[in-house]
């Protein structure tokens, strides 16, 4: 299985603008990932994790169960989480990218590793 | 292309620059957004500048979490080395959560589940660019 989740997130970072895909799970317990070379692996591993873990405790707090996706603009970037099942699909992106063209390939990726985790 | 139709302008003009929002006015005019539930503008601390609860949400549990989340954004976005947050959008099936950061405030907005995410965002865009001037 890890090949296959290796696999789709190379296919995904492939897409114009998109620096590194991670898998979570919905508790934020880091499972898989693979980021651009400018990218420390660990430390976005980490501050991701603990960014899916803020959201959902949050949410919860509000009486709002899963979200099916959480955009996040920054001054020079992007944070797309994105419902992937039993998972959360965690994309960082540069900031010009158009998410109404590269949100497919993510809700792609995030269909094709449901199917893997189900 | 009517202004309604004009795609997302990310660079977020507002975002990059320091200006004077009319939090009441954005608050008022925010309500016009179809699906609107309710919004509130939280200054550092906690302290409400403005709000408008057209469906009886409850403002402070909605503040209180979602200025959680946007103070956590704020430091891990430069952690990541993406700059600063100015911009949060949630999606579920109860509805959406907008965030923005402006300036010391945050404005949070709460729409249901017929408002559509990108015109959203444009209208917010919109309202906050008019209600607001450069200093």
């Amino acid at each position: 299985m890890e090949v296959v989740m290796e696999s789709i997130l190379g296919e995904l970072n492939q897409a114009v603008g998109i620096l590194g895909s991670m898998i979570f799970t919905k508790d934020g317990v880091y499972v898989i990932g693979k980021s651009a070379q400018k990218i420390d692996q660990d430390t976005a591993a980490a501050i991701a994790s603990n960014i899916v873990r803020g959201c959902g405790a949050a949410l919860e707090r509000l009486g709002k169960d899963d979200f099916q996706q959480f955009i996040v603009e920054s001054t020079k970037g992007k944070i797309v989480i994105f419902d992937a099942g039993p998972a959360y699909l965690f994309v960082i992106a540069d900031h010009n990218i158009h998410l109404n063209v590269t949100i497919l390939d993510i809700r792609s990726a995030a269909n094709k590793i449901t199917k893997e985790l189900n | 292309m009517s202004d309604a139709n004009k795609p997302m302008d990310t660079t977020r003009s507002y975002a990059l620059q320091k200006r004077n929002y009319d939090f009441r006015a954005i608050a008022l005019n925010v309500g016009s957004i179809k699906g609107f539930e309710a919004c509130v503008a939280v200054a550092e601390g906690g302290t409400v500048v403005a709000e408008n609860n057209r469906k009886g949400v409850d403002l402070q549990a909605l503040s209180g979490s979602i200025s959680e989340i946007s103070n956590q954004m704020t430091s891990n976005t430069r952690e990541l080395g993406i700059g600063s947050f100015h911009t949060g959008e949630f999606d579920g099936p109860w509805g959406h959560i907008y965030i923005n950061v402006l300036g010391d405030t945050t404005l949070i907005t709460q729409c249901d589940k017929s408002a559509h995410g990108e015109d959203v965002l444009s209208r917010l865009d919109r309202i906050i660019e008019t209600c607001s001037k450069p200093i």
